[in-house]
């Protein structure tokens, strides 16, 4: 085979299907997260206190299969093999760009990115996994994973072999920004898939509701409202600002009516789950924010003479490192005295963080041509 | 009056400082930003495409509400006008409580006090006399800084990181006063140059001259692999400096850079075309030759041709003005005008390489009336290949920097040191220690559970033996 990198992203796609299916097992037959623990010592565990629960039982059955451990070794196994597929692409483009003036990551295309993410994404969790001991979020990763493979496979996207990259990315601040760049959105994707396990915990079969409520709010906003105000007749553009208006306040009132639902008593076994959200999302903050500002700042003054240019890409990542500068205030300072908080609007922040940073990352390729269009 | 003016001086002072005002003004520029990724802003779309997205009406509606050029409205320059007041004003604040929390020494709390405390323990039992000294050596080791009193310790580590988001924001609010600095007296432009131009600049005491330009492609390949233009600085006549500019080595000198920013084909610019010209009656004329913006003499007929512009993507707009869609030769064409002996004009038109654009052309304007004198048709065309050079002076640059350097420094600060204090107490028969932290971190209670757990193992109380009870 020509592209050995090719090889590796299609074996870790296959490797990470196996591992969404063993954490799956794994939340299947071992459902409850582990409560606030009783504080263990550090390295007294061994590797069954770093493992997870190892199955005591000798009897045969489902439930007995320490699923959770078989996952994670797993894990490991597709971040490996993915990871060899990052060093591989990274020399194939090297070799197509005549390895001009810097080492460059392979982060020049949209397969590129994907795959890079493949391998980033799984690297994080698993270290905070390793920290926090919560395994459930690892259906969340290895699946998002699993996808973004699929979709750099598919033959719109895949251009299997690598083309030089343009002259304005030829610098290495491409490394250190996008490097930045993607380490705290890494983060901020283990931080949404512990919130969503937070957020399971926390309403349980209500969730599909608030999501269901919650997407079909979003789904409403580009179909219905965006249109509306494009038409730029003044009465649609009013009608637009109502029908949104109207669709905020009624997520919110359903927000509000299920929070008065619930029984205030069990947040207190998901504290060790929302200590873990807000370590990503506090580690992944300062990668996002140092990376666009400083770091993007930076180059973008070398390359298109300016630092700040209010570029559509540029904006929507100070909208969404915004959104996070508001969770992590809110977390610190509400959050930090008061559970009902932690509970409520700081996770629903958290989930609007992640959102702007989707919408940042991907969303905006959409809507208007910019700059960052090579990504 | 005067209590007057304090009173206001006071209520505009609560009003800058307040958080919530903080917290109204981000969201709204967080608004701002988000409409303006939805509607194409006007540094980099034409005027052009606008109408052709949106209409003429949805545009001038636009226009109105400075939606086009949102970051330079009114209501945007009012909110960051307002944002650098309140960011100013709360970080005066902050520093000035931050600068009373640093000289605000740490003060012995009674133990009845500390048993309150979140995060505290007692240990009972007789004291060894030499407790204070193993405990205070336990926390200095911990990196804690110990202060020893009669009855008791306070201990502290990091107590300097308070000043971490002062330096945040005062951070932000250098690299605002950069980017002012820029915007007041610095300079931009962008030029198109051609090989062997001399580029003057205003206020400089020195000029450029582009030697040469060229771009090199990947081998065997159609993809672009650089951009370059070879530059020479001239100054009082000598030639002081030459380098070779590319995408991402911008050429900097006396405070002036010079960035690589453009590379084409000049069409619109300089184009040179090729007409055929001929009678309404279809007598050839021949073929003549010129450049956009001049003209053609033709003897046999005594007319002048003048070509007005060139366009390399023709396309129109739903009212009817020319544009070009692309800038690369998709469908080219050129407009001419046709003046007589005595210099009026008596006929102008587009003309089309493309044959069935051309037909199209001929057949609309013969629907609507018009009888011209003669056919026009474009039949080549070349241009001049051009550099554009995008040139700043940017005076706010190494303050922007430094304010980069302070903006790293206080994020990191702020995020990863959070000021700890340990209170301990020594009371009959009891040792009492209790330990607080910056935002009541919670990963403290683990920390504070095994400092307490270290300070047992020390051995410095001895628990007593249960005491027997007797009746």
């Amino acid at each position: 085979m020509r592209y050995p990198s090719v090889l590796f992203f299609y074996l870790s796609t296959l490797s990470y299907f196996v591992t969404f299916v063993l954490y799956l097992l794994h939340v299947v037959f071992h459902p409850h997260p582990r409560p606030l623990s009783p504080p263990r010592e550090r390295g007294d565990g061994g590797e069954g206190a770093t493992l997870g629960i190892i199955a005591a039982s000798a009897s045969w059955g489902l439930s007995n299969i320490a699923w959770g451990v078989w996952a994670t070794r797993a894990l490991l196994a597709s971040v490996i093999l993915s990871g060899a597929g990052v060093i591989a692409r990274a020399i194939e483009l090297g070799n197509a760009s005549q390895w001009v003036k810097v080492l460059l990551l392979p982060l020049s295309t949209t397969y590129e990115t994907l795959t890079f993410f493949s391998w980033l994404i799984p690297l994080i969790y698993f270290v905070m996994e390793r920290k926090f001991q919560i395994k459930q979020v690892g259906v969340f990763v290895t699946g998002a994973a699993f996808v973004m493979l699929s979709v750099a496979a598919s033959p719109s996207l895949a251009p299997n072999a690598p083309t030089g990259v343009p002259p304005s990315l030829q610098s290495y601040w491409l490394t250190i920004h996008v490097l930045f760049m993607v380490l705290g959105i890494a983060f901020f994707t283990s931080g949404f898939g512990a919130t969503l396990v937070y957020l399971w915990r926390r309403y349980e079969k209500k969730l599909f509701l608030l999501f269901g409520a919650l997407l079909a709010a979003i789904a409403l906003t580009i179909f219905f409202v965006i249109p509306l105000f494009a038409t730029l007749q003044p009465a649609k553009m009013l009608a637009a600002v109502a029908l949104f208006g109207l669709l905020c306040a009624g997520f919110g009132g359903l927000l509000l009516f299920v929070h008065r639902e619930q029984r205030p008593v069990a947040w207190e076994f998901l504290e060790n789950i929302e200590e873990m959200v807000y370590r990503c999302n506090a580690l992944g903050f300062p990668f996002y924010a140092i990376g666009g500002f400083v770091f993007g700042g930076i180059w973008a003054e070398q390359a298109w003479s300016r630092y700040w240019g209010w570029d559509p890409k540029e904006t929507a990542m100070l909208v969404a490192a915004l959104v996070y500068a508001v969770y992590l205030h809110a977390r610190l300072t509400w959050g930090a005295r008061d559970a009902g908080w932690r509970g409520g609007l700081v996770a629903w922040l958290s989930v609007l963080g992640y959102l702007a940073v989707l919408y940042a990352w991907i969303g905006i390729n959409y809507f208007v041509s910019s700059l960052h269009s090579f990504v | 009056m005067s209590a007057f003016f304090r009173e206001v001086a006071r209520d505009l002072y609560q009003f800058f400082t307040s958080v919530t005002l903080a917290i109204v003004l981000l969201s709204l520029i967080a608004l701002i930003g988000l409409v303006s990724t939805l509607i194409p802003q006007e540094t980099f779309t034409r005027e052009v495409d606008y109408i052709a997205r949106y209409g003429v009406e949805g545009y001038t509606l636009l226009k109105q509400l400075q939606l086009t050029n949102i970051f330079r409205s009114w209501y945007f320059l009012f909110l960051m006008a307002l944002f650098t007041l309140n960011l100013a004003a709360c970080t005066y604040k902050r520093l000035t409580a931050s600068w009373r929390y640093w000289k605000l020494p740490m003060s012995p709390i009674p133990p009845e006090g500390l048993r309150r405390f979140e995060h505290a323990r007692v240990l009972s039992g007789a004291v060894a006399p030499d407790a204070a000294q193993s405990i205070a050596k336990l926390l200095r080791r911990h990196g804690y800084r110990v202060h020893e009193y009669t009855s008791g310790l306070l201990a502290e580590k990091w107590r300097w990181e308070r000043f971490g988001i002062d330096v945040f924001h005062i951070s932000l609010l250098i690299v605002i006063f950069g980017g002012l600095a820029t915007m007041l007296f610095g300079y931009r432009t962008f030029e198109i140059a051609h090989q062997g131009d001399i580029i003057q600049i205003p206020g400089a005491d020195f000029t450029v001259r582009v030697n040469r330009f060229w771009s090199e492609n990947y081998p065997n390949s159609e993809r672009v692999m650089d951009w370059r233009s070879e530059l020479t600085v001239i100054e009082n006549g000598k030639e002081v400096l030459t380098k070779t500019i590319e995408v991402n080595a911008p050429l900097r000198y006396k405070g002036y850079n010079f960035y690589q920013s453009a590379f084409g084909i000049d069409w619109q610019g300089a184009a040179r075309v090729t007409l055929a010209l001929s009678r309404a009656d279809g007598t050839e004329l021949g073929e003549f030759v010129g450049t956009v913006g001049e003209g053609v003499e033709v003897p046999s007929e005594q007319i002048f041709v003048k070509i007005g512009a060139f366009l390399p993507d023709f396309a129109l707009t739903e009212n009817f003005i020319a544009y070009s869609r692309t800038q690369r030769l998709q469908n080219p064409a050129v407009f001419v005008e046709v003046y007589d002996a005595h210099g009026l004009r008596i006929m102008r038109t587009w003309a089309f390489a493309r044959p069935e654009m051309q037909r199209f052309w001929e057949t609309a304007m013969h629907s609507v009336g018009g009888q011209t004198p003669y056919t026009i048709k474009l039949i080549g065309m070349t241009a001049p290949e051009f550099t554009g050079l995008q040139i700043t002076k940017d005076p706010g640059r190494p303050i922007v920097y430094f304010g980069f350097l302070f903006m790293i420094v206080g994020m990191l600060v702020h995020l990863y040191f959070k000021h700890r204090q340990i209170w301990v107490a020594f009371a009959e028969g009891e040792i009492i220690i209790a330990g607080a932290v910056r935002n009541n971190l919670r990963s403290f209670a683990e920390e504070f559970r095994r400092l307490v757990e270290e300070i047992r193992r020390l051995n410095v109380v001895t628990e007593s033996e249960p005491e027997l009870v007797t009746h």
